[in-house]
């Protein structure tokens, strides 16, 4: 009897050691990498996350990491400057900036290393100018509103393209101007020709969301929503600037490696550059798109 | 064919009219003679004078009823364990209805005669098509940290009950996810009835009479759950005398008083709880306990007239506290939770029709929030009337139960702060149902349960009507068992929660896209045998397929998002439990085998995972667990242990932490803002380790002449286990549930 009460206690003191559990898997990356480099720019920049064990607020302190970039073509060699930033809600952020020219159709490779050896690394390579040309519209065609956009050479990938429209509408008293700006997605819409591609801007869909938008909004009113400008913004990236799902939504690559061109590490570092047109469409189609005319 | 439903009501209570007219019925209430509570499964034996035989067995109100019964001369036996047994002779005239209500009289001695054996008579090993009944003996055999039991203590022991640790107020009942469970009282929604530590749940077994545990398989008047239901009926308090309660013990203290408002009429009782966690226990437990939680519980209950009765219940909780540890760079937020429900409910046995009838009223709210002490960032809360009419006939072979119910929750959520999709809004779901469920007694030792249900979503563009049905089967021969059980359910308002994280135990109430109804389909088989007197075995396993569940859409940010994911599941298990009733101990061994698989459906998953389902096992799948309690008295002292052993649960690892910046175009990067993010590994693909936990307690009451003391002492995790309630898979901390506890409490009773 009271040998088996003796196994009893034995056992019941072994057990009361709580067991081991791992909670991290090994992973050798040192570093997520997010960065630009942009011909039309005279600064590069890229911002280094260290990648951690344990979740924690980023110090300004200095990190173990060391940023080069190589220019495969020329064999020119850039050390990239750690600067400390605080972002809008206060947290820091190391990025690291260089402020060679780099030109189209240069290859760069960038090197992050850590003092212990450990390398993350990715190859960008610069694309090449557009320009944009807003071609004449169609006016004679009553049923549509378009205006037709031209962007000329042949840019490796067109991850955004966002047009904006400049409008005035009136206060809910409707007596009082009130100036916005909304801006729709274009990405995706484009349509690739001999010159390069072709978007078509349609007035008349976007009013209709324009209207919906401050119909559902307090402080303006819907009617007289005047057109004042538009102004395309197409963000052009490398051959690698390209969303495995088609589209760029965070929801979807917020999983690391889901957009990723980096090695041993996550994150995308890329070269692009934003090309920008503002003009006003013919008053025909602002009409024809609902829009308000002053003074009509 | 429009035909007017009026008239045909009419007909149907003619008809039964007509036919019952040729015969008598009788029926009552049945009641403990000292303080008028009803006594539930009291043998009712009508014997003729030619040795014919009848009866039947009371219910959760102690209501009896006999009908078909051929005019005559007959004698009226109850019988029931622990009363002296009460007999008449009556002659009973065609058509006659007679109402008799039976007082009977505790008495020390124990009833050898157990001529029908109640079906939903109380056992550790009674599992009967997925009921186990539950009385506040059962609860207060346990070891707790408190004199009286509770119903929290009590879940965790059986076999198919999941908790994620002493904390947390979360329970998983055969794969269900708590907001998957039903928990009412007196018939009021207590949408979270478990407070936030462990051992507690609103409901103490000072206020319950009877607790009704649906593990699946369950039939009407339930619906709008597919898990389970809990369906707690309180006392109803002392008709005759004064009684009260106070108690202290390191965690809680309460206090307790009913009696009489009308001699023998009407009653109330009252209770209130209190917890003392932070002022007692912190002082020298080696852990920080910062909670806090209390409830009150008020009902009056009135025997209106010798055939009606009507009960007014009123409860109230509250929970408030911080689960996790501190960290660097992290505020740790408290969470909080209220309770409120508020109901009415009427039962008559009406003298001109073979029914026994229920109107049921009732108002239920909680609200929860997470957030910095005293400043909330986010918050939800569902709240709604409820209105139900329960009719029950009885005949000779058939039990016929109909009702109709209109339910109306309505749900307003504000998740602020870092929830990924902040979310406004009111959303209100109205729900009209009817159900019908006869009870066939085939043979005498077979009968069978079919339930068919009915409901509609009025004033909603897009409400689908809804249509369930449900069966179980019970063959009874000696001291054998076998039970059956299927069922189809829905569930229209759900709970979300980040399953990533144990310790974020904050739910948001939301809605169910109405075209897609959460369902779930039960099936379930169960053998029960008593092959001696004081020992009883059962075996019973269960499959719940589980179809459109709305879970928190899987995301690398470190934070819970409201984005709706579709998932499927399944539930499976085999529970079995032994149970040993001798005359100085007793004792049982449950031990539960279950599997939980989700598959959630996320588009986002094909990118991530090579597929659009992703397959996981959710943190609440545990697979084994067993509990042993035994109870005894030596010298008048009350012993009792219990060891719990669960096996581990799975958890998601970590490779590290980033940030992320979604780079759709040239952004600049001196400004731009990112997020953290969590580079996870494969969801839920490890496992936590093992539990097992030690209670002991010893307990001695004292009676005097005008009060009774009883002392407590004993031990919560008695060798010091360290185990693991959750990981913050942010910082590695580990958080672990309570050490060694040494417990010591005492209650004064007063007569």
């Amino acid at each position: 009897m009271y040998r088996y009460l003796a196994l009893a206690v034995i056992f019941l003191i072994f057990s009361a050691c709580s067991e081991t559990v791992e909670t991290r898997l090994q992973l050798d990356y040192p570093f997520s990498v997010y960065g630009i480099i942009n011909p039309k720019a005279d600064t590069h920049a890229v911002r280094i996350f260290e990648i951690k064990q344990n979740i924690a607020l980023i110090r300004p302190d200095p990190i173990d990491a060391i940023v080069i970039s190589t220019d495969i073509q020329s064999g020119e060699v850039y050390t990239w400057r750690d600067s400390v930033v605080q972002l809008e809600d206060g947290d820091y952020r190391h990025v690291y900036w260089s402020d060679f020219e780099a030109s189209a159709r240069e290859t760069y490779h960038l090197k992050v290393l850590r003092s212990d050896g450990a390398l993350t690394e990715a190859v960008t390579t610069v694309p090449p100018p557009i320009n944009l040309v807003v071609l004449e519209p169609d006016t004679l065609n009553f049923s549509q509103a378009i205006i037709p956009l031209m962007i000329e050479g042949a840019p490796p990938a067109l991850p955004r393209i966002d047009v904006e429209y400049v409008v005035v509408g009136l206060d809910a008293s409707g007596r009082n101007p009130v100036f916005n700006s909304v801006e729709f997605n274009y990405a995706g819409l484009e349509v690739s020709g001999t010159d390069g591609f072709l978007l078509n801007i349609d007035l008349r869909k976007d009013y209709l969301d324009i209207y919906t938008l401050f119909n559902e909004t307090d402080n303006i009113s819907a009617t007289n929503i005047d057109l004042r400008n538009i102004r395309v913004t197409v963000h052009v990236g490398d051959d690698q600037w390209v969303s495995p799902v088609g589209f760029f939504d965070e929801d979807f690559l917020v999983e690391p490696g889901s957009f990723s061109n980096v090695t041993n590490g996550f994150g995308f570092f890329g070269s692009g550059y934003s090309e920008e047109i503002e003009f006003r469409p013919p008053v025909t189609l602002i009409r024809r798109a609902g829009f308000h005319i002053p003074g009509e | 064919m429009n035909i007017p439903r009026f008239p045909l009501l009419i007909l149907l209570i003619l008809w039964s009219n007509i036919v019952l007219g040729q015969t008598a019925s009788i029926r009552g209430f049945v009641t403990d003679a000292d303080d008028r509570e009803a006594l539930v499964g009291v043998n009712v034996i009508l014997e003729s004078d030619t040795g014919g035989l009848r009866g039947g067995v009371t219910d959760s109100d102690g209501i009896y009823n006999l009908t078909r019964i051929p005019a005559g001369t007959y004698l009226l036996r109850f019988s029931f364990i622990g009363y002296a047994p009460w007999s008449d002779t009556l002659a009973f005239r065609a058509g006659q209805r007679l109402n008799l209500n039976v007082a009977l009289q505790s008495t020390p001695s124990i009833l050898d005669e157990v001529v029908i054996e109640a079906e939903n008579e109380t056992a550790a090993a009674r599992v009967t098509a997925g009921l186990q009944t539950v009385n506040p003996r059962d609860m207060d055999l346990l070891p707790t940290p408190d004199v009286s039991g509770d119903l929290a203590s009590f879940l965790t022991t059986l076999p198919g009950v999941v908790t994620l640790g002493d904390r947390g107020g979360q329970y998983y009942i055969r794969g269900g996810e708590p907001s998957h469970n039903m928990t009412l009282l007196d018939g009021m929604h207590v949408y979270q009835p478990y407070h936030i530590l462990g051992f507690y749940s609103a409901f103490s077994s000072d206020i319950i009479h009877q607790a009704d545990i649906h593990t699946a398989g369950y039939g009407a008047p339930f619906t709008g759950r597919i898990s389970s239901v809990i369906d707690i009926k309180s006392r109803n308090g002392d008709k005759r005398n004064y009684a009260g309660a106070l108690s202290i013990s390191p965690f809680i203290s309460s206090a307790q008083i009913e009696g009489p408002l009308i001699y023998n009429k009407l009653s109330f009782l009252a209770s209130a709880r209190q917890s003392v966690v932070e002022q007692v226990a912190q002082g020298y437990v080696a852990q920080e306990m910062p909670y806090t939680f209390g409830d009150a519980f008020l009902k009056m209950h009135g025997q209106i007239s010798s055939n009606s009765q009507l009960s007014i219940s009123g409860i109230y909780t509250h929970d408030r506290g911080r689960i996790g540890l501190e960290a660097a760079d992290q505020i740790l937020e408290e969470v909080g939770w209220r309770n409120a429900a508020l109901g009415l409910r009427y039962i008559v046995l009406p003298r001109a029709l073979p029914f026994v009838a229920e109107i049921h009223l009732s108002y239920s709210f909680l609200e929860t929030e997470q957030g910095p002490a005293n400043d909330p960032v986010r918050w939800s809360e569902i709240s709604g009337f409820q209105y139900s009419v329960h009719m029950n006939s009885f005949y000779q072979r058939t039990q016929w139960k109909w009702g109709l119910y209109w339910r109306a929750p309505q749900i307003t959520a504000n998740l602020g702060g870092l929830f990924q999709d902040p979310d406004f809004g009111l959303n209100r779901r109205h729900k009209a149902g009817l159900y019908l469920e006869p009870e066939f007694y085939v043979t005498s030792n077979l009968k069978a349960r079919v339930t068919a249900i009915a409901e509609l979503f009025p004033g909603q563009e897009d409400g689908h009507n809804n249509l369930e049905a449900r069966v179980r089967a019970i063959w009874q021969k000696g001291e054998h068992e076998v039970s059956l059980g299927a069922g189809w359910y829905h569930q229209e308002v759900f709970g979300l929660s980040d399953r990533r994280d144990a310790t974020n135990i904050f739910t948001s109430w939301r809605s169910a896209p109405t075209e897609n109804l959460s369902r779930s389909i039960h099936a379930l088989a169960g053998y029960r045998v008593s092959p001696y007197s004081w020992l009883e075995l059962s075996v019973e396993t269960y499959y719940k397929q589980l179809n459109d569940l709305f879970i928190a859409e899987w995301t690398a940010y470190p934070r819970f998002t409201s984005l709706l994911q579709r998932a499927d599941g399944r539930a499976m298990g085999v529970e079995l439990r032994t149970e040993v009733r001798r005359e100085n101990i007793y004792g049982y061994i449950n031990y539960g085998l279950s599997s939980v698989l989700y598959t959630s459906k996320q588009p986002s998953a094909k990118l991530w995972f090579g597929g659009e389902n992703l397959d996981f096992r959710p943190p609440h799948d545990r697979r084994h667990q067993l509990n042993v309690v035994v109870t005894t008295r030596i010298s008048n002292i009350d012993i009792s242990a219990r060891w719990n052993f669960g096996s581990g649960r799975p958890f998601s690892q970590v490779y590290g932490f980033d940030g992320f910046l979604l780079l759709d175009g040239s952004l600049n990067l001196f400004t731009a803002p990112d997020d953290q993010r969590v580079i996870y590994g494969r969801p839920f693909s490890a496992l936590l380790p093992t539990y097992h936990r030690l209670d002991l307690s010893l307990e001695r009451e004292f009676v005097f002449s005008k009060f009774a003391i009883t002392a407590q002492i004993g031990v919560i995790n008695a060798y010091n286990r360290r185990n693991l309630f959750a990981l913050d898979l942010f910082t590695a901390e580990r958080n672990y549930q309570l050490p060694i506890v040494p417990v010591a409490g005492f209650r004064i009773d007063l007569d």
